[in-house]
């Protein structure tokens, strides 16, 4: 439950802003000029603000479309990202946020209209007309905030409009309805991410289970529409080996191989700066503590783990999956 | 690293219920009044943004204050139609000189009304409803967003004048604060008890001060060293590292043990 809202002057009287707080009644409602004085400011403590996280309902003015770190793709030439939202609903202890920002409050932008031009510029300057794939839920869930944000609503009928161009929804939320009172089409992958249920249940806090992800995927599926699968971060532990196991065939059991778009797969990793701040905020996190290294200021697994459990899984995938479907993440590449 | 409360308040009057209440005892007269007992502090700061700033450096030196301890201004405002004696949470400061904006976080607000505050720096005031009106919480913001994170200051204030009543009568401030006490802890406990489980999270000086006489560590090394020794007693808390790392001759071989004790599996 949000209790406190900080929205952008100039955004006041968007109607987006208005349905917003029309939302929450009850909230305390404070203007501020831009979103940074609240997010940005430092000495504040992402893990404590986690317990209790606050709205800022904001605007972004550039930077909306970026390219995707190098190596990160599910087969297109061009890869782009883009976040109507920074920060999750979810609690995922091995993820990136925690690092990357110094506010675990959510920031929402409105102006959806302006990455939707954005969009459109990418579009029209890809004159040579390589293939492009869009991804939404990098810094956010795509789909788990949507009863507040209608952002599939707003977005998935844009993307229709585009046939050659490729969007993924990235989530861990079993919100779908929003999605299935849509028409599937080809270039539009839901993807969903996992761990084994072990790790899930120590790590994810807040997450839809495993079961009930599975579950969300088997009603996409029915509708006709195509999946992403992602094994990423893979966790090493001890019975790794099992329990990834057990997840791949819990999926492939319920969602026919047909359905699905794409799997990319990659172990954890930190850029060192983004590890150590996560790191301090929850020194008593086990999977935060054990079997990290150093590499090109990169920490992740030694490289010999880190090849093991990925060699594993993409393995294990071969059995249900065409190889050229299974995209993995090297971070020593 | 213990939890600790700071409370800065402008006037004797507004110090004297939370002296009586939390057993507070004198500690010096100058340059600022100064109480205390064994996890809280209290300064009478004198009116003004200016004198706040400077009681907060002062109690920031001599209370050994961290980065977990809570710093809590406590004082009274003016608002057009609040009653006299309502207790309320900053969640915006803006200062009516520089116009400096700060915002508090609102984690703990239990179930205060939340508003606005503007610092003025003379008595004139407009009031609205939109905000309160006071003398101090921009300058304590000022000092303490850069002595203490976001989530450990807040401003707490007791209406003390209104549209009703516009004058400040210094005679009944001691009964307003006296009467908002019960709900003022209500705020000071849930700070306390944050503060206590962030400190936990801290590595014990006088378990690293084992390790640092015994063998000669570096800066960097004793950095790496309270990280890894941090991560350790969290993950093996049965475990004595000090005892066990005994044998080792010098602060790298210690260092290397205590990393192959993270890369063990379970």
């Amino acid at each position: 439950m949000i209790k406190t809202i900080y929205i952008e002057k100039s955004i006041e009287n968007h109607p987006r802003t208005k349905k917003i707080l029309k939302k929450f009644p009850n909230s305390t409602q404070i203007l501020c000029d831009q979103y940074k004085e609240i997010f940005n400011r430092k000495k504040q403590n992402f893990r404590i603000q986690k317990s209790s996280p606050s709205l800022i309902i904001a605007k972004k003015f550039n930077n909306l479309v970026l390219p995707t770190p190098k190596g990160l793709g599910i087969g297109s030439n061009k890869n782009y990202y883009f976040s109507h939202m920074l920060n999750c609903l979810y609690d995922c202890r091995y993820c990136f946020l925690q690092g990357m920002y110094e506010s675990s409050n959510f920031v929402l932008f409105v102006n959806f209209e302006s990455f939707v031009k954005s969009i459109e510029k990418v579009i029209k300057n890809n004159l040579s007309g390589e293939k492009i794939t869009f991804f939404s839920g990098y810094d956010c869930d795509s789909l788990a905030m949507e009863s507040i944000t209608d952002f599939v609503k707003f977005f998935l009928p844009f993307f229709q409009e585009k046939p050659n161009i490729e969007i993924e929804l990235r989530t861990k939320s079993v919100s779908i309805k929003r999605i299935l009172n849509f028409e599937p089409f080809d270039t539009c992958i839901i993807a969903f991410s996992f761990t084994p249920d072990e790790i899930a249940r120590k790590n994810e806090h807040g997450v839809p289970s495993v079961k009930s992800r599975i579950e969300a995927m088997k009603k996409l599926s029915n509708a006709g529409w195509k999946l992403g699968l992602r094994l990423d971060p893979i966790i090493y532990h001890l019975n790794y080996k099992y329990n990834y196991k057990k997840l791949i065939d819990d999926i492939f059991l319920k969602v026919p191989e047909k359905s699905f778009h794409s799997i990319s797969l990659g172990a954890i990793r930190f850029p060192r700066k983004m590890y150590n701040k996560i790191s301090n905020l929850y020194p008593d996190e086990k999977l935060l503590s054990k079997h990290f290294v150093k590499e090109n200021k990169i920490i992740s697994y030694p490289k010999h783990i880190e090849s093991e459990i990925v060699s594993y899984c993409k393995e294990y995938l071969k059995k249900y999956i065409d190889e050229n479907k299974i995209f993995s993440f090297d971070p020593y590449l | 690293m213990k939890p600790q409360i700071n409370f800065v308040v402008a006037l004797q009057n507004e110090a004297n219920p939370l002296i009586k209440y939390y057993k507070l005892k004198l500690l010096h007269h100058y340059p600022f009044k100064v109480y205390k007992n064994d996890n809280m502090w209290l300064i009478v700061s004198k009116v003004g943004s200016k004198m706040i700033k400077k009681a907060c450096i002062h109690l920031s030196e001599i209370s050994n204050s961290h980065l977990y301890t809570v710093w809590l201004n406590i004082g009274t405002a003016g608002h057009l139609n609040y009653p006299l004696g309502k207790l309320v949470i900053g969640n915006k400061i803006i200062d009516d000189y520089s116009k400096a904006t700060y915002y508090p976080s609102q984690i703990i607000k239990g179930k205060l009304t939340s508003i606005s505050i503007r610092t003025l720096h003379n008595k004139l005031k407009k009031y609205n409803e939109k905000e309160i009106f006071d003398m101090e919480a921009s300058g304590f913001f000022y000092i303490c967003s850069k002595i203490s994170i976001n989530e450990f200051i807040c401003s707490l204030k007791i209406i003390s004048d209104n549209k009703e009543f516009p004058e400040f009568n210094n005679k009944i401030i001691s009964s307003l604060f006296t009467k908002s006490l019960k709900d003022i802890n209500l705020i000071v406990d849930e700070f306390y008890k944050l503060s206590k489980k962030q400190c936990k999270l801290i590595y014990p000086n006088d378990e690293l001060e084992k390790f640092l006489n015994k063998w000669h560590f570096t800066f960097t090394q004793t950095f790496q060293l309270k990280k890894k020794l941090n991560k350790l007693r969290f993950l093996n808390p049965k475990v004595d590292f000090f005892y066990k790392s005994s044998s080792y001759n010098n602060s790298k071989e210690v260092l290397n043990f205590l990393e192959k004790e993270l890369m063990k599996n379970d």
